[in-house]
C-alpha cells in the first residue's frame, strides 16, 4: 500500500523535488516571449494605442479576441470538470486536474487582455465605484469575479486531499518550509469518514455551481455582443453558440495538454488511449453541435437579406475567405472525420484534430469581432480606408504570444507546487481495484 | 495493418478533395469574370433640381446591366458641363452616384432663348463604353408669400423668369405642388396651376405636427417640367402643432438613472444564491479544519502517553 502510494506520488510530482534542465530551458523560452510582450506593452503605454491596429471603426482587435478565447477555455474547463465530477465518470480521474488548472489559469489571463484595450485605465475604478447594473460590462465584471472565486474554491477542494498526502508522505524530499506549507494548506485533513464526506459533498455543490456559473458567465460575455446593434452580433443564438464554442475549444485544449503532459512527464500509465478516445468523442459531439450552431447563425443572416448582414457575409467570403474556410469547415470537419472513424482514433490523430479545432476556434473569434467592426451601420464619413480596415501590429502579436506563454508558464509552475494528476483520486481508484481483487480471491 | 493504412489514405484523399472543392477559387467566383472581355453600355441617369436657396443640384448615377442585373459604376470620373463650360469633375461613390451643387452666384452660359444646357459625360474605360446625358432647362424663379387673415392661412406663389434686363416674365399654366418637408419624403398638402400673371395660391388647412416650437418647412415644387426641370422654393413657418416626440427606446437606454426593477431583482436572487453556496462550502472547509485540530490534539496526547509509558 505504502509502496503503491510512493509510486504514485513519485510519478505524479515529477518536478516538485527537483527541477530538470529541460524544465528550466522551456521556462526560459516562454519567459523570453513574455519579456517581448512586456516590451510591447511598454511601447503601447508610452506611445499610446496608435501602435496597435485598432482605429476609429475597429476599436476592438486581437486583445478582445484573446479575451474571449481564454475565457472560453476557462468556462470549458469548469464545465468539463464539473460535469465529469457530478456524473462520477471513473475515467475522469487522471485528467480532471488538467481541466481544473485550465479553468483557473485561463480565468486569470483572459481579463488582463481587456486592460490592454482600455485607453483610459485611470477610469477603470469607476466600474467598481459607479457600477450601472443595466450595462453588460457591469454584468461581466460581476460574473467574472464571482466565477473566479467559485473556481478557486473548487480547485482548492480538489487540492486538500493531495496536500494531506504530500504532508504525510515522508519520502518526499522537499524543504521543511515547503512541508509546512503543505501542512497548512491540508487544513488538518486526515481522511476520516466525516472529513471525506464533507469534501465530497462540498465538491458536488461546487461542481453544480461552477457548471451553472460557467454557462451564465459565458452567456453574459456573448450578450455583450448580442445586445449590440451591429451586423453579425445582434443575434439571439449568441449565448448558447458561445457556450458550445467554449466547450469545443476547451475540449481541444484539454486533449493537447493531455498529450503534452503524457509525453513530457511520462504519464503513459495514467493517461491512456482510452482517455484520449473518451475526450475525443466529447470533441466530436461538441464539433457537431458547434457546426450546427454556426450554420444556423449564418443561414438566418444570409436568408434575411438585411443589407448590412449581406455585406458582412460577402466580406467573410471574400476578404476573410481562407480564415472562414479554415474556421468553419476544416476546424469542424477534421475532428468529425478523425474521431468519427474508429480506425483513425489514435492518440496522435486525436491530438492533431484537437490542435486544428483549437486554432479554428481562435480564428472564429477573430471572424466574429473584426469583420463586423469593419462593417458599421453608420460609417464615419470620409474616413481613410486604412483606418477602416484592421491589421494586427507586432505589439498586439507580442502580447498575444505573451498571453500564451504565461498560460504555459503557470502550468509549469503549478507542476512545481502541486501534483499534475490528482493523487488522491488515483490512489482511491487503485485501492478500489485492490479491494475488488481481494474480494474476488 | 495494410488495410488500416489504405483506409486512412482513402479517407484523407476524400477529405482533401472535399476541402480542395471548397477552397477552389471558382467556388466563390461570380459570373462577372466571363463578361470581362465584353464592353458594356452604361446607363447615365441625370437630374436637375433648383433648391429653395437658389442653388442648383446636378445629380448623375452611372450603372450598367449584365443579365438583367444592375451594377453601379463605382468610383468612376463623371464630368459636368454647362454648354461648353466645364463645371467640374467628380468621382462617383460606391453606388455610382455623384452630385454637383452650383451656388447662385455662379454665372452660367445661356443660349439666345435663355436655355441652360447641362451635360454629364462619362469617358468610359476598358470594359465600359463612353456615354453622355444632357438636360436643357430655363431658369425659373418661385416666390412664396404667406399670409394669415381671420385665422385663415394661405400660401401664394409667383412663378416667373428673369428677362435680359432683369424684368420679370410671368409663367402661365405651370403645375405646382405644395408640400411639407418630412424626414424621409415630402408630404403633399395641395396643388394648383399658375394664372397668366404667374400667380397661384392655396389655403393652408389641416393639422400637421411640427417640431417642439411648431415649425414646419413649407415647400412649393415644380416636378419634372419639360421647360424648367425640378424647382423648389420654401420657408420655415410656425404653422404646425408643437410636438415633443417621445422615443420608445428611452426606457431601456444605458443612461437611465436606475436599472429596471426586474433586472435588479434577478441579479440579487442569482448573486445571493451563488454566494450563499460559496459561504456554505467555506463553512464546510472550516469544519474539516476543526476536526483536523481535534485529531492532531489526540495524536499529541497519545504520543505523550507513549513517551511516559516508555
Amino acid at each position: 500500500m505504502t509502496n503503491n502510494l510512493e509510486k504514485h506520488i513519485k510519478a505524479l510530482t515529477p518536478e516538485i523535488e527537483n527541477t530538470s534542465k529541460s524544465w528550466k530551458l522551456l521556462f526560459a523560452v516562454f519567459l523570453s516571449f513574455f519579456a517581448l510582450g512586456i516590451f510591447g506593452l511598454i511601447t503601447q503605454i508610452t506611445k499610446g494605442h496608435i501602435v496597435t491596429g485598432m482605429r476609429d471603426n475597429v476599436v476592438w482587435g486581437l486583445y478582445i479576441v484573446n479575451f474571449i478565447f481564454f475565457m472560453g477555455l476557462s468556462y470549458a474547463g469548469a464545465l468539463i470538470s464539473g460535469v465529469l465530477h457530478l456524473f462520477k465518470a471513473e475515467w475522469r480521474k487522471p485528467i480532471i486536474r488538467i481541466t481544473e488548472l485550465t479553468t483557473v489559469i485561463s480565468l486569470f489571463i483572459g481579463p488582463v487582455f481587456i486592460l490592454f484595450c482600455i485607453g483610459r485605465l485611470d477610469r477603470l475604478g469607476y466600474l467598481i465605484l459607479y457600477p450601472r447594473i443595466q450595462s453588460p460590462i457591469t454584468w461581466d465584471v460581476i460574473a467574472i469575479s464571482t466565477d473566479i472565486v467559485g473556481c478557486l474554491i473548487f480547485l482548492y477542494l480538489s487540492f486538500i486531499q493531495d496536500f494531506a498526502k504530500l504532508r504525510d508522505f515522508d519520502g518526499l524530499k522537499v524543504s521543511p518550509s515547503r512541508k509546512k506549507i503543505y501542512k497548512t494548506l491540508a487544513l488538518g485533513y486526515y481522511d476520516t469518514p466525516s472529513q471525506r464526506h464533507i469534501i465530497e459533498f462540498s465538491k458536488n455543490v461546487m461542481a453544480a455551481m461552477i457548471i451553472a456559473i460557467a454557462i451564465i458567465v459565458y452567456s453574459v460575455l456573448a450578450w455583450i455582443f448580442g445586445v449590440t446593434l451591429q451586423p453579425g452580433w445582434h443575434s439571439t443564438i449568441f449565448g448558447p453558440y458561445f457556450v458550445i464554442a467554449a466547450v469545443y475549444s476547451g475540449t481541444g485544449v484539454v486533449i493537447i495538454l493531455m498529450w503534452i503532459f503524457r509525453k513530457v512527464y511520462h504519464l503513459e500509465e495514467y493517461i491512456t488511449k482510452k482517455h484520449f478516445i473518451n475526450v475525443g468523442v466529447l470533441l466530436l459531439v461538441v464539433a457537431a453541435f458547434y457546426g450546427y450552431f454556426t450554420f444556423s447563425d449564418y443561414l438566418t443572416k444570409w436568408y434575411g437579406s438585411v443589407r448590412m448582414d449581406k455585406i458582412l457575409i460577402d466580406k467573410l467570403f471574400s476578404d476573410f475567405y481562407w480564415l472562414f474556410i479554415f474556421s468553419n469547415y476544416i476546424g469542424i470537419i477534421v475532428p468529425l472525420i478523425v474521431v468519427g472513424f474508429p480506425r483513425l482514433r489514435t492518440i496522435r490523430n486525436i491530438s492533431i484534430a484537437a490542435v486544428i479545432a483549437l486554432l479554428g476556434l481562435w480564428v472564429n473569434r477573430y471572424l466574429i469581432v473584426i469583420p463586423t467592426l469593419e462593417t458599421p451601420y453608420l460609417p464615419i464619413q470620409d474616413i481613410r480606408p486604412a483606418w477602416n480596415l484592421y491589421k494586427p501590429t507586432w505589439v498586439e502579436l507580442s502580447l498575444t504570444g505573451a498571453g500564451v506563454s504565461v498560460f504555459c508558464m503557470l502550468f509549469m509552475l503549478a507542476s512545481k507546487i502541486v501534483p499534475i494528476v490528482s493523487i488522491s483520486e488515483i490512489v482511491d481508484e487503485s485501492e478500489d481495484t485492490n479491494d475488488e481483487i481481494l474480494l474476488s480471491e | 495493418m495494410k488495410f488500416l493504412l489504405s483506409a486512412m489514405k482513402t479517407i484523407y484523399i476524400i477529405s482533401a478533395m472535399v476541402l480542395a472543392f471548397l477552397v477552389w477559387p471558382g467556388f466563390s467566383a461570380s459570373g462577372q469574370d466571363k463578361e470581362k472581355t465584353e464592353k458594356h453600355s452604361p446607363i447615365l441617369a441625370f437630374t436637375y433640381l433648383k433648391n429653395p436657396d437658389g442653388s442648383k443640384t446636378l445629380s448623375a448615377t452611372a450603372s450598367f446591366i449584365i443579365n438583367r442585373q444592375i451594377f453601379p459604376l463605382s468610383y468612376c470620373k463623371l464630368k459636368f458641363y454647362c454648354g461648353e463650360q466645364e463645371l467640374g469633375i467628380l468621382t462617383s461613390d460606391k453606388q455610382g452616384s455623384a452630385k454637383l451643387i452650383i451656388q447662385p452666384a455662379v454665372k452660367l452660359p445661356k443660349d439666345e432663348k435663355g436655355t441652360l444646357l447641362f451635360r454629364n459625360v462619362y469617358e468610359g474605360c476598358d470594359s465600359v463604353e463612353k456615354t453622355e446625358s444632357s438636360i436643357s432647362v430655363r431658369d425659373l424663379n418661385l416666390l412664396l408669400k404667406f399670409s394669415e387673415k381671420d385665422s385663415i392661412k394661405s400660401i401664394s406663389l409667383h412663378a416667373f423668369e428673369l428677362g435680359e434686363k432683369g424684368d420679370t416674365l410671368p409663367v402661365n399654366e405651370l403645375p405646382v405642388n405644395f408640400m411639407i418637408k418630412r424626414m424621409f419624403t415630402n408630404l403633399k398638402i395641395g396643388d394648383g396651376t399658375t394664372d397668366p400673371k404667374g400667380y397661384c395660391s392655396m389655403d393652408f388647412k389641416g393639422v400637421f405636427p411640427g417640431d417642439s416650437l411648431g415649425n414646419i418647412f413649407l415647400l412649393a415644387r415644380v416636378d419634372d417640367n419639360d421647360d424648367y426641370g425640378n424647382v423648389e422654393s420654401g420657408e420655415i413657418k410656425k404653422w404646425g402643432v408643437p410636438t415633443n416626440p417621445v422615443s420608445p427606446f428611452v426606457k431601456r437606454e444605458l443612461w437611465t438613472e436606475i436599472a429596471p426593477i426586474w433586472m435588479i431583482v434577478t441579479l440579487i436572487i442569482m448573486l445571493t444564491g451563488v454566494w450563499a453556496h460559496y459561504l456554505y462550502v467555506v463553512f464546510n472547509i472550516s469544519r474539516i479544519r476543526r476536526e483536523g485540530k481535534k485529531i492532531e490534539k489526540l495524536k499529541e496526547i497519545s504520543q505523550v502517553e507513549k513517551l511516559e509509558a516508555v
